[in-house]
């Protein structure tokens, strides 16, 4: 993936044929792999106002999770947007809204592999040993962060 | 009949005198340092979900990363609320507390 073009709202990436499958494979384990979420106070003895919004907070993400899976299946199938070159190769155009789309997709993924990894903390050197159960996991986890850094170095590239 | 008290020819009754000095209870929109999520990218978030620029995104992502936590903002109820709806859309550890004045 790399980037062929920067202008002020409007990043344009160049994809292989194998890296727009991997990305379409990633966003495909979205169903699999959920992430939990932190209550919205962290105090389990919560009370009015607060119970009601973790409720509400809940509610919300899922509906946020349900649009965001629609949404960047749009935007990976669209002739325009996703614009299939010679040789298998795509252009993906993304205006700030659907690069910050597509990071969130990704970076819930990542959260939600994480977790299903259990949570290691690859900072102190923790590594998860691959076996059958965790390798896919693993994937979409390395994926997703090759990903995310290609759309961060563009987002953030644009100060 | 009952004389009736009017104002004084050029007083005011201002309603929210009544109310004056109760305000509405603040929280604080706080972040927690996790494992997973990069550094840019928190400092990313912050930038997106309140428009600061880089310096102030980046002070508080160092907060979160060196102590563990920060305090992003201070709202009332349903503004607090919304903003970490939007941060935990991006999957940061965000919560509300109250602002214990």
């Amino acid at each position: 993936m790399k980037l062929v073009s920067r202008e002020p709202g409007r990043l344009v990436f160049r994809l292989n044929s194998r890296e727009y499958d991997a990305l379409r494979a990633a966003v495909a384990l979205r169903s699999h792999l959920t992430r939990r979420r932190r209550p919205l106070t962290g105090d389990t003895a919560v009370s009015g106002p607060l119970r009601g919004a973790e409720e509400d907070l809940d509610e919300a993400l899922k509906a946020h999770r349900d649009e965001l899976t629609t949404s960047v299946d749009a935007l990976l199938s669209d002739s325009v947007r996703c614009a299939l070159q010679p040789r298998g190769v795509r252009l993906l155009t993304l205006d700030t809204d659907d690069a910050n789309l597509l990071l969130q997709v990704l970076n819930d993924l990542r959260v939600g592999a994480w977790e299903r990894l259990g949570c290691p903390d690859f900072e102190a050197g923790e590594r998860p040993e691959v076996n059958e159960g965790n390798f896919i996991c693993l994937w979409a986890f390395q994926v997703t962060e090759l990903f995310e850094a290609h759309l961060l170095d563009g987002l953030m590239g644009e100060d | 009949m009952t004389p009736v008290e009017m104002p004084l020819p050029g007083t005011e009754i201002r309603p929210d005198e009544a109310s004056k000095g109760v305000r509405e209870p603040e929280y604080l929109v706080v972040c927690w340092n996790d494992p997973i999520n990069a550094m840019l990218y928190v400092t990313h978030v912050f930038r997106t979900v309140f428009g600061w620029d880089r310096k102030k995104a980046e002070k508080h992502m160092r907060e979160v990363h060196e102590q563990g936590r920060s305090v992003l903002t201070r709202e009332g109820f349903e503004k607090a609320e919304f903003y970490v709806h939007q941060l935990q859309k991006f999957s940061l550890q965000a919560t509300l507390e109250p602002a214990g004045d």
